[in-house]
């Protein structure tokens, strides 16, 4: 009865589609044969248009007869194309690159106010590039975190906090596949290659129906399918790190290839200072590196299959040996986390009004802490050795099958649908220990928690429909369901957006979404620590649910050059969690007798957004005005508090200027209001349980303080070269360039810096002015 | 050394440390209380004021010159006087200190009363408190079987008791194996152990202490609810080493019943000092149920039984 009424509410309007033509087919880079994902393509007399899907696809049918196609997408030069003949078509159309962002039109059809999505945020990865970087390396989630609605944890931090959520609230897709730990080096950079991403694009709120299973945003990445035309390099020298990533076709047109590759080399670069430092006696350092790779091939004009796998470890290792005539001790200590994800998808094309995708993924995330230690020494009779060996581990793993499917079965709508099923396997937390000393010995594996399997599935169907030319509707549902520890949880979830246009194409937008999220993250600190641990909901936690409600107007000015929009929104979250005071990550216990559940979380606020795309000069100025609480039965007396990560006030601007030809200078500046805080108000003595009298503090109300502000400003500057062989660049770039400290952790120390017995509030900060440079190449 | 140095050469390299003004605002000092009452002790009072979170004034342990008003049911209680006592302080007053006491000599608390307690000094806001008297729960059938379990080159003695809580009330309980030798004035608590999964429900869940029990782990004194257990009876099992036998000394099972104050309070004292300035732990908030100051006018009330003579 179900399906019936599924069908009855989705598609009625394709008993009424006559007399119309299907144009379809793929968008496609000129020079490289890259399928373009969000390509407008509008017929200038129907007044219908639509976008490309992420994989280059459009279908778009309307009345037959006359027809004039527009395909046009930033950063390339539109095509336009004639077509009379009244009866499906296929037009592959192949986009050539404009001369750098400028002089690119952008055609009314794909201005903002057109959209009916809100809350989306897409930034070219072109435009990505020319931002400063840190330490030479261009990081996508660093510059989204400069947008409206989404800020960092702290300094250097690259987890995001979207309208009030937490770093796990993100369902963060590269090539359709889940990421759980998308930092490096402690959350300094991500585990995102520019070099080797196409398209970028974040979702805030209005939830298409076909994304779930987090509460505040959805960042789809999508890899480069590799050059299926010539062979091409890029790659870059930086002071911490260096990349490359080679692409070329496997068959001509056909079939294509794409590898990248990076890795850090601050271990070889601290080794000659660790030697000095221990005398010799020591060893330790760090490093990450990313492996992406993905290969593709057309199988036929209506088949084709991607494979697409990325590996990013991170390892930080210490090892020490003392050595006497009597004795000798060697210790060694590790901490490594790292995903792995592999994505095989096939692209089918039933006809021309229906498209299909077919993807299979596994993801892993898993951190590791190991410790041994080594003693050999003689007792005057024998020599004892003793080893001891520990591990702590945490993880998970995913293996996921979908289908999606894009049907466009009249000028009007737009309909997308399909089922999705990822089977997880938690490890929360185990240990394992080893001990031999010749005599005695043991190895164990102690489990607190122990692995937990679920499985996640869901359906959806959406559809975008164009009443009339003012409104138009997004609507779906996706209807999820999780199943473990003999516990099933379901959730309908509908999602709305709807746009109306206003005199004078403003466009007045709205959405609602309703949320729900079977995976939590077990937190400490805003720092991303690999510790932090993913977790189910269980048949003790619950999941997390969230309603969101959204409005606000977009308007594209000055010939859309310029895109503007006001959006205002209200979040609730429920089934939250928070570590119980004075618990931590370590410790033996299970999870789940550390965890406050059940908890409230309200967010809302203003975003402003004016940004420019294109031109000499292209950035964005942000705003965002917001209030985010949590509240928990068992925490601040029941009262609500401030969320750690409540930010009042937040503003960027961020800026590139194309000097001449081959010169850019960019620069931003970010302003946030300081994280809230717990910070005693008073110290106080009471008698201890062991008898004396101790200090204790008085933290009145929780996450009542506020760090310092935060800000700063970063300059750049891209000086680029041809060359016979290709084109080199010159990136330069200031970090933090008038040096703000600003606080990563506030500490109460009991001495002031004279060891006198005063107590003092200090702060840590990471990084003051960093200037790097880098050299990039590409042929 | 040269681990930590290993470990932390990396961060330090990157990060700098200075001293900041937060901005805290002035706060008059609060008078910080101390009056946990028990039906077996006299009354008992410690009031001392609070300092600053920095800087150099440090709190005041106990003052002599607070006003105290006590009343049993409504009816004022007289009598009070001061005792001086020797201590050696901990925290932020890392010297020896005379602690004030605010005594009632001879006159204890009775189960069931209510008392309304005020308290004032100069400069200080007026604390108020009031709370009511618990009565203690009998530990029952207990049973003390000798040698009964044999780990790690050492006998187990094994005691089982019941007891049976109180319905309509969520009731809380602390455990210990007190000691009594001839060469100190109070009780030791001696460490003792547990397979018993209800116990180790209760510190889960009810409480703090160890989370997971069993041969092995040490419970030393676990504080836990009755969160599972709430108007019903429920048998314990512990154990303990069969040595304790021979020391020549008294060994007494003790239960504790606490007031929902003073058992809050006292628990969140005890986890600030465990957590202690690790920074991967949230902090923890001092539960006090005064008002217009800090700290536990509360009450307990203690069943024993002589396991050893």
């Amino acid at each position: 009865m179900n399906k019936f009424f599924l069908l009855f509410c989705f598609f009625p309007f394709a008993l009424f589609a006559q007399q119309k033509m299907t144009l379809s087919g793929y968008v496609t880079d000129q020079k490289s044969g890259e399928r373009l994902p969000f390509v407008s393509v509008f017929d200038t007399v129907s007044k219908k248009g639509i976008y490309t899907n992420n994989f280059g696809f459009y279908s778009l049918t309307i009345p037959a007869g006359k027809a004039v196609l527009k395909v046009s997408c930033i950063g390339y030069k539109s095509e336009i194309r004639s077509f009379s003949a009244g009866k499906n078509e296929v037009w592959n159309v192949e986009l050539g690159v404009g001369e750098t962002l400028s002089g690119v039109d952008i055609t009314a059809d794909a201005a903002i106010e057109q959209r009916t999505q809100m809350s989306t945020i897409d930034i070219p990865v072109a435009q990505i590039k020319k931002i400063p970087a840190f330490m030479g390396e261009v990081d996508v989630i660093k510059v989204l975190q400069l947008t409206p609605g989404v800020h960092s944890g702290g300094e250097g931090s690259t987890g995001m906090y979207v309208r009030g959520g937490g770093p796990d609230q993100n369902l963060i897709l590269l090539d359709g596949v889940p990421l759980y730990n998308v930092s490096h080096l402690f959350g300094f950079f991500s585990v995102f290659n520019a070099d080797a991403l196409k398209s970028v694009q974040l979702t805030k709120g209005g939830y298409p129906a076909r994304y779930g299973g987090r509460l505040s945003s959805v960042l789809d990445i999508q890899m480069k399918e590799g050059n299926n035309k010539e062979f091409h390099g890029e790659g870059s020298i930086g002071l911490v790190s260096s990349k490359l990533t080679l692409e070329g076709p496997i068959l001509r047109n056909k079939a294509s290839y794409i590898v990248s590759a990076r890795r850090t080399y601050i271990d070889v670069l601290a080794a000659p200072i660790i030697a000095i430092a221990t005398q010799g006696e020591g060893t330790g350092g760090y490093y990450f590196y990313d492996l992406n790779a993905k290969v593709n091939w057309e199988i036929s004009p209506k088949d084709r299959i991607y494979l697409s796998t990325y590996n990013g470890d991170d390892k930080f290792y210490a090892s020490s040996k003392t050595r006497s005539f009597q004795y000798e001790e060697q210790f060694k200590f590790g901490l490594a986390w790292g995903n792995s994800m592999s994505a095989v998808r096939w692209n089918h094309q039933f006809s021309p009004k229906l498209f299909s995708n077919v993807t299979a993924t596994y993801s892993r995330y898993r951190y590791e802490v190991s410790a041994n230690s080594f003693t050999k020494r003689f007792n005057g009779q024998r020599v004892i050795t003793e080893e001891f060996d520990l591990r702590y581990f945490s993880g998970i793993r995913d293996f996921a099958a979908k289908i999606d499917f894009d049907y466009a079965p009249n000028p009007d709508h737009s309909v997308k649908f399909g089922l999705n099923s990822i089977h997880h396997r938690f490890t929360p937390d185990a240990i394992t220990q080893k001990y031999s000393d010749g005599v005695t010995q043991f190895d164990t594996t102690l489990s607190p928690s122990a692995p937990i399997n679920g499985v996640e599935s869901f359906v959806y169907a959406e559809d975008e429909w164009k009443v009339n030319s003012k409104l138009n509707v997004s609507y779906g549902l996706h209807f999820s369901t999780f199943f473990v520890n003999e516990k099933w949880y379901h959730s309908l979830q509908p999602r709305v957006s709807m746009r109306y246009l206003l005199p004078q194409n403003i466009a007045w937008k709205a959405s609602y979404a309703k949320m729900q999220q079977y995976i939590h993250l077990l937190s400490n600190s805003g720092i991303s620590l690999p510790t932090d641990l993913w977790l189910p909901a269980t048949d003790k936690v619950a999941p997390m649910m969230s309603n969101q409600w959204a409005t606000g107007f977009a308007k594209g000015l000055k010939n859309n050059e310029f895109e503007l929009s006001l959006e205002g929104y209200y979040k609730t979250m429920s089934n939250l969690i928070e570590y119980k005071e004075g618990e931590s990550f370590l410790g033996s216990s299970d999870w789940q007798n550390k965890v406050e559940t059940g908890g409230k979380g309200w967010s809302y606020g203003s975003e402003l957004f004016l940004q420019k795309k294109t031109g000499k000069l292209s950035g964005w100025v942000g705003y965002t005005l917001s209030w985010t609480w949590r509240q928990f039965e068992n925490l601040n007396d029941g009262l609500k508090y401030p969320y750690r990560y409540d930010r009042r006030h937040d503003m960027s601007v961020v800026a590139s200027y194309e000097l001449r030809k081959n010169l850019t200078v960019s620069f931003t500046w970010v302003y946030g209001t300081g994280n809230a805080m717990s910070f005693p108000r008073n110290s106080f003595n009471l008698p201890g349980q062991w008898g004396g009298v101790n200090g204790y503090y008085d933290y009145g109300q929780r996450n009542s303080f506020r760090m310092p502000p935060y800000h700063r400003m970063d300059l750049g500057m891209n000086k680029t070269k041809k060359r016979k062989w290709g084109e080199e660049t010159i990136n330069i770039s200031i970090y933090n360039a008038y040096s703000r400290l600003n606080p990563y952790f506030i500490y109460i120390s009991n001495f002031d810096r004279w060891g006198n017995p005063t107590r003092t509030v200090n702060q840590v900060s990471l990084f003051p002015i960093i200037p790097s440079i880098s050299y990039g190449f590409k042929f | 050394m040269n681990r930590v140095f290993l470990i932390f050469v990396l961060f330090a390299s990157f990060s700098c440390t200075k001293v900041i003004d937060l901005n805290i605002p002035d706060e008059a000092p609060k008078l910080v209380v101390s009056a946990p009452f028990s039906t077996d002790s006299n009354w008992r009072i410690l009031v001392g004021k609070s300092g600053p979170s920095i800087g150099v004034v440090t709190p005041v342990s106990s003052i002599s010159n607070a006003s105290i008003s006590l009343k049993e049911n409504g009816a004022p209680l007289s009598g009070w006087v001061i005792e001086k006592e020797l201590s050696f302080g901990g925290g932020w007053n890392p010297t020896s200190d005379t602690l004030y006491f605010f005594t009632l000599p001879g006159i204890k608390p009775n189960p069931g009363s209510t008392y309304q307690l005020e308290l004032s000094a100069p400069n200080t806001e007026t604390a108020t408190a009031t709370a009511s008297c618990v009565t203690p729960i009998p530990l029952a059938n207990i049973v003390r079987t000798d040698s009964a379990t044999f780990v790690d080159q050492d006998f187990f003695t094994e005691c089982t008791f019941e007891i049976s809580d109180p319905s309509g009330s969520n009731d809380f309980y602390q455990l210990q194996l007190q000691v009594q030798d001839s060469f100190t004035s109070f009780p030791i608590t001696l460490s003792f152990y547990s397979n018993d999964l209800t116990i180790n429900e209760f510190t889960d869940k009810g409480a703090f202490g160890p989370s997971k029990n069993s041969l092995g782990f040490n419970l030393d004194q676990p504080f836990f609810s009755d969160a599972f257990f709430n108007g019903q009876t429920k048998s314990f099992k512990l154990h303990y080493p069969s040595f304790y036998h021979n020391m020549s000394i008294s060994v007494n099972l003790v239960l504790i019943r606490y007031s929902k104050e003073l058992f809050n309070h006292e628990r969140s004292l005890r986890l600030q000092e465990e957590v202690g300035n690790n920074p991967f732990s949230e902090p923890v908030r001092i539960i006090s149920n005064i008002q217009g100051g800090l700290g536990v006018f509360g009450s307990k009330a203690k069943s024993s039984h002589e396991l050893v003579k």
